[in-house]
């Protein structure tokens, strides 16, 4: 479970200060799957790295579990992420010239874990993604639906309890779009795996358990529907 | 991340921009080069220096003369003193000899064992079975000095029977087969007397000596051999000519500490005599080779202070063009110093290559180098090896390049350290 204390974000200082967030306070169940919408620069971003942990808010509490994380040392943080969250970008974010299966193992290659059974668990992870046979492919030979399907694999590796993905379609046409995001939705099903969708798509956000309009850095709508849409 | 993993993401991160890298790892080499070459000489040189002299005998040695005075000129006419041992030579410099009153003196000094005089000697003539006459140098033994020998031992000063050491190439000139074919057998010497009559006398060949940089190179001579010979070249002499030297050979008692030697040599200086340690004697020839080799590594030291200025800008144009990837690995969770550590091992790893690239150039370009020097211009210096590569010395080098690549890696692998994961994605 994730909980947000009156988390507020500025940025700049005294006559320049701007407020990115103010008080916000929301919960995300474990299991739970939630669209952050919003214009750009409503602060929907700035509210994602902050529930990721990539970044501290200026004041409140980020409660994960019920522990502290603006607590955390710098060490900590950086092995909860690496242990606990998955990460899917817009723009994919994968080192081009290495092959597909070095890219989907990196979070375990950060982790320590040994090469062979790195490769095992990467390979498992692209099994899931119905991607194992681009394994030894370059990353740059595939297409940008692949592409996010590898990324969804490599978020998927280090099994992890979270998994963020922000514009996930964004760079996708609609066909393959549906295809990323009936993965993202099987595993958060299959798994019981927190998702956690930054979009400004009304579609994709239509399809999560609850959806959180941010507008201003203000939470300015919250929509739950009775029954995930499959 | 494991530091192995970390290893193997350095080397392929720099095989991601090859021609950037081989040029940078070109800019190492040179320095590296340059200072191994240099390092190589230097160890060739000292080697063979150590080798002449013996590292363990000639420690334990002084050269003593009596004080020479060179104030004719700026003092004027000096008044005869009949009591001062002076030789006058063609050139009508004198110079002042030492008496056996002067010997005793020395000997009395503290942790001196024996005092051996320099007895000038020479011989006119030595012939081995095949009868021919040829003219040879010669030099007495002295106790402390390790001879470098081809073959054979070194002549035995305590020995009652007359034994020679000779220079290569004489054997096979006297009718033997070979160098090694003489040791054991006889050759025969003559001397003259001040008369100019010829003695003979029959000497054993005890071994053959490497020719040498140090010494006069004559055949070293055992001190019954040398006392044959000195009697015969000064039968008839007064006994006051016959017992004055230009120079005694003091060798000290074994274990003798260096700073028992330059008291023992403070000594003597404080008796009016001019002594020099081995040390000082090949001082002179030490400090020109390390000057050489300081001035030689500094042009070395500047190529890598380039070097380090290439490395630093390739980090930077590395950090740069990963930012992205430096983002996404500290999001998924690499810690700051694993960021700074894979930075700072590509650094290293630049380093490593340069040099061991450095290395490998000189080891063979010095290997050449030295196996035409020795059929060349170092013909003579048998067992002159004018570049040696001892793997000490090649290990040191690579790790002082390694440091400093390491360092010249610091600053830009701390910016890639302290960056900011979300900015880090964001940046276009």
């Amino acid at each position: 479970m994730i909980e947000t204390k009156r988390i507020v974000k500025t940025y700049g200082r005294k006559a320049s200060a701007f407020q990115a967030l103010k008080d916000i306070s929301l919960k995300i169940n474990t299991g739970e799957s939630i669209a952050i919408t919003g214009k750009s620069g409503s602060g929907k971003s700035t509210l994602m790295h902050l529930l990721a942990l990539l970044d501290k808010p200026t004041s409140g509490e980020i409660l994960l579990d019920d522990r502290n994380a603006t607590e955390l040392k710098e060490r900590e943080l950086d092995r909860l992420r690496n242990r606990e969250f998955g990460f899917v970008f817009q723009q994919f974010f994968m080192n081009a010239q290495d092959t597909v299966l070095n890219n989907v193992m990196l979070p375990l290659k950060i982790a320590g874990v040994p090469y062979a059974e790195r490769k095992k668990r990467a390979l498992a992870a692209l099994e899931a993604v119905e991607m194992s046979e681009k394994a030894k492919n370059k990353a740059n030979d595939l297409s940008g639906g692949q592409k996010q399907r590898v990324c969804i694999a490599r978020a998927l590796v280090n099994d992890p309890s979270v998994i963020f993905a922000d514009e996930p379609t964004g760079n996708l046409d609609t066909a393959t779009s549906e295809v990323v995001e009936n993965l993202l939705f099987n595993l958060h099903k299959e798994k019981g795996i927190t998702l956690i969708i930054v979009t400004h798509d009304p579609d994709l956000a239509a399809k999560c358990d609850r959806e959180i309009e941010i507008r201003d850095g203000e939470i300015v709508g919250e929509m739950a529907k009775e029954e995930p849409v499959k | 991340m494991k530091f192995w993993d970390t290893i193997l993401a350095a080397n392929a991160n720099l095989l991601r921009n090859k021609v950037r890298t081989i040029l940078t790892i070109i800019a190492v080499f040179i320095g590296a080069f340059t200072i191994m070459m240099t390092a190589g000489v230097n160890a060739g040189v000292n080697n063979y220096i150590n080798r002449q002299l013996g590292a363990l005998g000639g420690n334990n040695l002084i050269i003593v003369q009596a004080k020479s005075d060179n104030s004719t000129l700026s003092s004027g006419p000096q008044k005869y003193d009949p009591n001062a041992n002076k030789s006058s030579n063609s050139l009508g410099i004198s110079i002042n000899m030492l008496s056996e009153n002067d010997v005793a003196k020395i000997k009395s000094v503290k942790g001196v064992q024996t005092v051996t005089p320099q007895t000038p000697v020479s011989i006119t003539w030595a012939a081995g079975p095949n009868s021919q006459k040829f003219q040879m140098a010669v030099d007495p033994q002295i106790d402390g000095i390790k001879v470098d020998l081809a073959a054979g031992t070194a002549p035995d000063n305590a020995s009652s029977s007359k034994q020679i050491d000779l220079p290569l190439g004489y054997a096979k000139a006297f009718g033997f087969k070979s160098d090694t074919d003489a040791i054991g057998k006889t050759i025969t010497i003559a001397a003259a007397t001040p008369l100019q009559q010829i003695e003979t006398t029959t000497v054993t060949v005890v071994g053959i000596q490497n020719n040498s940089i140090v010494g006069g190179g004559g055949a070293w001579m055992n001190q019954t051999l040398t006392k044959w010979a000195s009697d015969a070249t000064l039968e008839g002499y007064p006994d006051s000519l016959r017992h004055q030297y230009v120079a005694v050979t003091v060798l000290m008692k074994d274990g003798t500490t260096e700073a028992q030697l330059n008291d023992a040599k403070a000594s003597l200086q404080k008796l009016g005599f001019q002594a020099l340690t081995v040390k000082d004697e090949i001082g002179t020839i030490a400090t020109i080779i390390n000057a050489l080799t300081i001035g030689l590594i500094g042009f070395g030291a500047i190529a890598l202070l380039a070097a380090s200025f290439g490395v630093i800008n390739t980090l930077f144009m590395a950090v740069q063009e990963r930012t992205k990837e430096i983002g996404l690995m500290k999001a998924m969770g690499m810690s700051r110093h694993k960021v700074y550590l894979l930075f700072s091992v590509e650094a290293i790893l630049l380093g490593f290559w340069g040099s061991v690239l450095g290395a490998a150039v000189a080891i063979i370009t010095g290997t050449l180098i030295s196996h035409v020097a020795a059929q060349t211009f170092l013909k003579d210096l048998h067992g002159f090896t004018l570049m040696q590569f001892p793997p000490v010395y090649v290990i040191i080098i690579t790790v002082v390049i390694m440091l400093i690549t390491f360092l010249s890696g610091t600053v830009p692998a701390r910016r890639a350290a302290k960056q900011n994961p979300i900015d880090a994605l964001r940046y276009e």
